[in-house]
């Protein structure tokens, strides 16, 4: 999101903050959301995908709300209204490539109306048709994660360009993974599944599409997160909003943090920061490091800079998104790391990765140490493939799992062995976060490059050799 | 109703406002011309994405080439006007005005649109342009 677009929100957060209440408000940041959909998404080289990826988003989250709301809701008819604004917005963005000027909503010239009511027809009567099907919810789990896979695995994502590309009649030979760029469909789907799994397990509250199309496409969140949860933002979505003094007070002091830390502090330090091309011209082993702090405080402060963000244009519309970083580079060990670095996706894999694997290989009889083991490194080593399915970011996901597996059995071990009097805990405290902070930086390496030859070279520097 | 009316006069409040953003542009029923245009705009832009899919498969190669050329420069466009001069079967032959102008350091070179034809080709419900003379 760029700073245009931060101050273009913040001014239109005032409209609801101001002048509207109750469902008016709850339609203003429905039919902001689906324009912010088509507006955020990057122009592909791909003709037309720039619109028919946020299409399918929509087409995503109709079905998933379909899934999610009983079938004797008759969900329909009761729902006309938004089902309008939903079908409206895109051809009414499709029918713009008639106009004579270009509108900046979509990233390029959108495709014909008709093909967009054609693409919407399509997407509904599958939703239609799946929500028939009794294993429509593991259908949906099983559509959010193949997209997944084809979308983080840069091989296959080629081939998916390569045929789109045939398909559009364009240079197969130019096809890259980069054609594909789907805007903030890793923090959609993460929602979806979160919503589809809760279902499932029958514990999840009753939304209107409205408020489901909402939440799924809330625009300060579109991009970096924080997932939320559906029966938090409901409770904020559905209370009376004015806004107050207080409200804009913290929003600003969130967005001012918010744009220091990423367009001041993240954007300079991104200048000298760890990188693939300047991995391989390093040389001394002082600067190396130098290089590797800075890489190590540009992700943070470019992360937690965003989520300032989100929260602070969240709290502009009366919802009060969850934090999602809470001073983790402070925390004494890796485990309390974890809990205090993206926040919300480590809740959302303790949810539903970590716990339900816990909990099947206990009733498996499996020993205690074994069960950690086996959590802890197959959780990091998805988070770390979520970044991308690549061997630099699996030894990422194994290098933090090995951590906490480590941290975890030297707890239990030191714990009744070793009592800390209550004066030297802040010294052991300290000691902990700094030695925590660099074997989280030294774990950027994997991260921060995209070879595991590069990888090496720089372990090499950083600890004295000729590279 | 009312949110359905919300929405349009929040629909309408963009159109408005971005029209007083257009630049001068062809004439509103000449798409060819406006393909030139916006393919002219994204190399200056060096819009690599958008300048992939407003060119033919054949050409796309070239038109990235051409961007590549003008990545050590900043680079602007002036009095930028197209307009369609002939036009057999899909292929549409395009004369613009107007001038590129590329800045390195203190120094100004300008690029004289007008020497130049584009041909622009019509594929499903999209105008292309596959190459100048």
């Amino acid at each position: 999101m760029s700073l245009t677009y931060i101050l273009i929100f913040i001014v239109l957060a005032l409209i609801p903050g101001k002048w509207l209440k109750g469902s008016g408000r709850q339609s203003f940041l429905l039919v902001l959301s689906v324009l912010a959909l088509y507006w955020l998404q990057p122009a592909l080289p791909i003709r037309g995908l720039d619109f028919y990826l946020p299409t399918f988003t929509l087409g995503l989250v109709i079905l998933s709300w379909r899934l999610v709301t009983p079938t004797e809701q008759v969900p329909w008819r009761s729902q006309w209204r938004t089902l309008g604004i939903l079908f409206v917005i895109p051809l009414l963005l499709a029918a713009t490539r008639y106009l004579p000027w270009s509108l900046p909503l979509t990233a390029s010239l959108p495709p014909p109306p008709l093909y967009a009511l054609f693409l919407l027809l399509l997407l509904f009567a599958i939703t239609i048709g799946v929500a028939r099907w009794r294993q429509g919810l593991l259908f949906g789990i099983g559509l959010l994660l193949l997209f997944f896979v084809i979308l983080k695995t840069p091989a296959l994502t080629r081939l998916l360009a390569q045929a789109l590309r045939e398909l559009m009649a364009q240079d197969v030979s130019r096809a890259t993974a980069a054609d594909i760029r789907w805007l903030g469909f890793s923090f959609i789907a993460f929602r979806l599944i979160h919503t589809l799994r809760d279902r499932q397990m029958g514990r999840l509250p009753q939304a209107s599409l409205a408020e489901y199309v909402t939440y799924v496409l809330f625009f300060p969140a579109l991009t970096a997160g924080p997932i939320d949860r559906l029966e938090r933002f409901l409770q904020d979505l559905r209370r009376p909003f004015n806004l107050q003094s207080a409200d804009v007070l913290e929003a600003s002091t969130r967005l001012s943090l918010g744009l220091l830390k990423k367009f001041v502090l993240a954007d300079t330090l991104v200048l000298i920061a760890l990188n693939d091309l300047n991995a391989w011209e390093l040389r001394s082993s002082l600067w190396s490091w130098g290089v590797l702090y800075a890489y190590s405080w540009q992700i943070y402060w470019d992360f937690s800079g965003y989520t300032d963000i989100a929260i602070g244009l969240g709290r502009l519309f009366g919802i009060r998104l969850p934090e999602n970083f809470n001073r983790p580079y402070q925390m004494p060990n890796l485990t309390q790391f974890w809990n205090n670095w993206h926040m919300t996706l480590t809740q959302w894999f303790r949810a539903y990765l970590f716990n339900p694997l816990t909990r099947s290989l206990r009733r498996r009889g499996l020993a205690a140490t074994w069960i950690i083991l086996l959590t802890q490194l197959s959780t990091m080593l998805l988070i770390g493939l979520w970044h991308g399915v690549t061997w630099n970011f699996a030894l990422w996901g194994i290098w933090h799992g090995v951590g906490l597996f480590v941290h975890n059995r030297w707890s239990e071990w030191v714990r009744p062995r070793w009592q800390i009097a209550p004066r030297w805990q802040p010294w052991l405290n300290t000691a902990g976060a700094v030695l925590n902070f660099h074997y989280v930086t030294l774990g950027w390496v994997f991260f921060a490059l995209s070879s595991p030859q590069a990888v090496w070279r720089v372990f090499s520097v950083l600890f004295g050799g000729a590279g | 109703m009312r949110s359905l009316l919300l929405f349009l006069s929040l629909f309408a409040v963009l159109l408005v406002s971005c029209a007083g953003q257009a630049s001068p542009s062809a004439p509103s029923g000449d798409l060819p011309a406006r393909a030139a245009e916006q393919y002219i705009t994204a190399l200056v832009e060096k819009n690599a994405d958008r300048l992939s899919a407003l060119s033919c498969a054949a050409w796309e190669t070239d038109a990235l080439m051409e961007l590549d050329s003008f990545q050590a420069v900043q680079t602007r466009v002036e009095g930028l006007q197209c307009r369609t001069v002939s036009t057999e079967g899909d292929t549409s032959v395009v004369q613009c005005q107007g001038k590129i102008i590329a800045t390195y350091g203190n120094e100004d070179q300008s690029l004289d649109l007008s020497l130049r034809s584009y041909q622009v080709v019509k594929q499903g419900s999209d105008y292309l342009v596959c190459g100048y003379r």
